[in-house]
């Protein structure tokens, strides 16, 4: 019942990550959505530097993603919207 | 330009007490924040999840805040940063761009931030703080793994462990891992009876371990953790009463979740910024603005509320912005120091308990000096910049023995965070290089913008500066 009421309260729609379509819902953040689809690593400093979300509140700028072309956008503050165009930096870069 | 006669920086509790109180005696109250809603932290997961029901005396009181506030005289202004303050003008962004708003009182309460305490691995993701978990399951009912460790100290790791319990998702969480020892606890057996309804809320989280069947081991903390592109395993060791690893203790966990976090710090930068004078005070979580007794900072009409003047708790910045807003009433003459008098005094007398309470989480609850140890010179301490101990202990050796000289000498504090992240570990390791007080290791000088904004917003703000 209770998951019902809240599907009610909550639209569920599509984003876009490198590409790939995941369902999402109104209300949740960027780094909320990537994780409930799995994807852990965010962005890659170096070859062996992965990043993903870890402070959760804005304060670390670990889980910077780019977000509809605009750069260094953070995850776990970014509201998702329907049809948003996510690019996750995981291109690995020269250390 | 736009005016206020209050505005209010940050809608958690403390904020969201002010605000109210502020409104209803009249005040023309402005009310700000970063975040899309109202709540901060504290109350983040309230508004979506009106089926949990608030259990505590102070989730009620401020669920029942978050409730007033539509119908109060309030300007909610959220999914605005503050990134600047001069004077009494504060430099706003939001998604409409970049404006200036001066107000004749202004009331801060920022909040405060996770402590953690590095080792090797540290920043693989799968590791993060507890606050980010809570937030996932709570907020988004999203969790963050399937094999979930909880490290560090104090409270927080019992009360997001218990979330991740009630989570609908099939996880395991493998257990609690305790810095401290029971005994460390027992001199704060005082502190902690003065508070009935924490210990009633921390008895309640036991319960629901036990139910769960989730281990909680005293005296154990994380050494290592280890994965090529994520979290797949941790290293853990018992530390005995100093704080040292135990030899020989060591065990290999599998994990793709690591919550760790040892409590909290006071977010100062814009009282910082604003050039209220600070100190340093354990007891109250590190650096903090000197306040007087209606939280008013050493800036006269800028307050200080919550765990921005110290880390108190929900309940500490209820009766703090209140307060604060009794105070800027009377300053505005809108109330009469009788009034002021009859609704100050009980207000202070509540406060008292709470202070010894709040002064227990802040010690205790810390990562012992000892922990040093377990920082190889390898671990990356400033994340942003990804400078590691070696590096920074070498500097230290050389002579930079405070934030702003190893600032100098090293990239730290000097990425998007500003040194939020990294500035008490980097005061740790100075501590331990030349044992100087934290005190006098000083503070990074925080800089406007506060949090990146857009570089064409700073330019339209500069335009309308000049003209």
């Amino acid at each position: 019942l209770l998951e019902k009421a809240l599907k009610k309260v909550h639209q569920h729609f599509n984003i876009e990550i490198n590409g790939r379509d995941i369902e999402t819902r109104s209300g949740q953040t960027i780094a909320a959505a990537l994780i409930a689809a799995g994807v852990l690593t965010f962005r890659q400093l170096t070859d062996d530097e992965p990043r993903g979300l870890f402070c959760g509140m804005g304060v670390c700028f670990d889980c910077l993603v780019t977000v509809d072309g605009i750069p260094d956008q953070r995850a776990c503050m970014t509201p998702v919207l329907p049809g948003m165009k996510i690019t996750l930096n995981t291109e690995s870069k020269p250390a | 330009m736009k005016t206020t006669e209050l505005a209010i920086v940050g809608a958690g509790p403390g904020g969201l007490s002010a605000a109210i109180t502020a409104a209803q005696a009249g005040v023309q109250v402005t009310l700000l924040d970063e975040y899309p809603h109202p709540g901060g932290q504290y109350l983040r997961g309230a508004r979506q999840d009106k089926a949990i029901s608030p259990k505590t005396k102070t989730e009620r009181l401020s669920h029942s805040l978050l409730e007033q506030l539509p119908s109060q005289k309030i300007d909610i202004r959220t999914g605005t940063l503050v990134w600047g303050i001069e004077n009494h003008r504060l430099a706003l962004h939001s998604a409409q761009g970049t404006e200036w708003l001066t107000a004749k009182k202004i009331i801060i309460a920022t909040g405060a931030r996770e402590l953690t305490s590095p080792f090797p691995g540290w920043t693989l993701p799968g590791v993060m703080t507890v606050g980010a978990a809570q937030i996932l399951v709570k907020e988004h009912g999203v969790v963050p793994g399937k094999r979930i460790l909880l490290a560090g100290s104090g409270p927080l790791l019992l009360a997001t462990a218990s979330a991740l319990s009630k989570s609908e998702h099939a996880i395991s969480i493998l257990g609690i891992l305790e810095a401290t020892q029971p005994l460390s606890w027992m001199k704060h057996t005082l502190a902690a009876l003065g508070n009935l309804d924490r210990l009633i809320e921390g008895w309640q989280y036991a319960q629901s371990l036990i139910r769960n069947k989730i281990p909680y081991r005293f005296g154990y903390t994380v050494i290592r953790a280890e994965g090529t592109n994520r979290l797949t395993s941790v290293t853990i060791a018992r530390v005995d009463r100093r704080g040292k690893a135990i030899p020989g203790s060591e065990e290999h966990i599998s994990v793709d979740t690591l919550c760790i976090g040892y409590g909290f710090l006071p977010n100062t930068e814009l009282t910082q910024l604003a050039g209220c004078a600070h100190e340093y005070i354990p007891e109250r979580g590190g650096w903090v603005p000197i306040t007087d007794e209606t939280l008013q900072t050493s800036l006269p009409g800028i307050y200080a509320v919550g765990e921005t003047a110290g880390v108190g708790g929900a309940k500490t910045a209820m009766l703090q912005g209140q307060i604060a807003a009794l105070g800027v009433s009377l300053e505005l003459g809108r109330l009469t120091k009788d009034e002021f008098a009859r609704r100050y005094l009980p207000l202070t007398k509540q406060l008292q308990p709470l202070k010894r309470f709040g002064a227990m989480l802040n010690t205790l609850f810390r990562p012992h000096p000892a922990f040093d140890e377990l920082i190889t010179d390898e671990t990356i301490i400033c994340r942003c910049e990804q400078v590691r101990a070696g590096e920074i202990r070498q500097a230290i050796r050389g002579g930079a023995h405070t934030l702003s000289h190893l600032k100098n000498w090293l990239p730290v504090g000097q990425g998007p965070c500003q040194g939020r992240t990294c500035a008490p570990l980097l005061t740790r390791l100075i501590n331990a290089e030349t044992d100087l007080p934290s005190g006098k290791i000083g503070q990074f000088r925080p800089r406007p913008p506060l949090k990146p904004v857009p570089l064409g917003a700073l330019a339209n703000s500069t335009d309308e500066e000049s003209r």
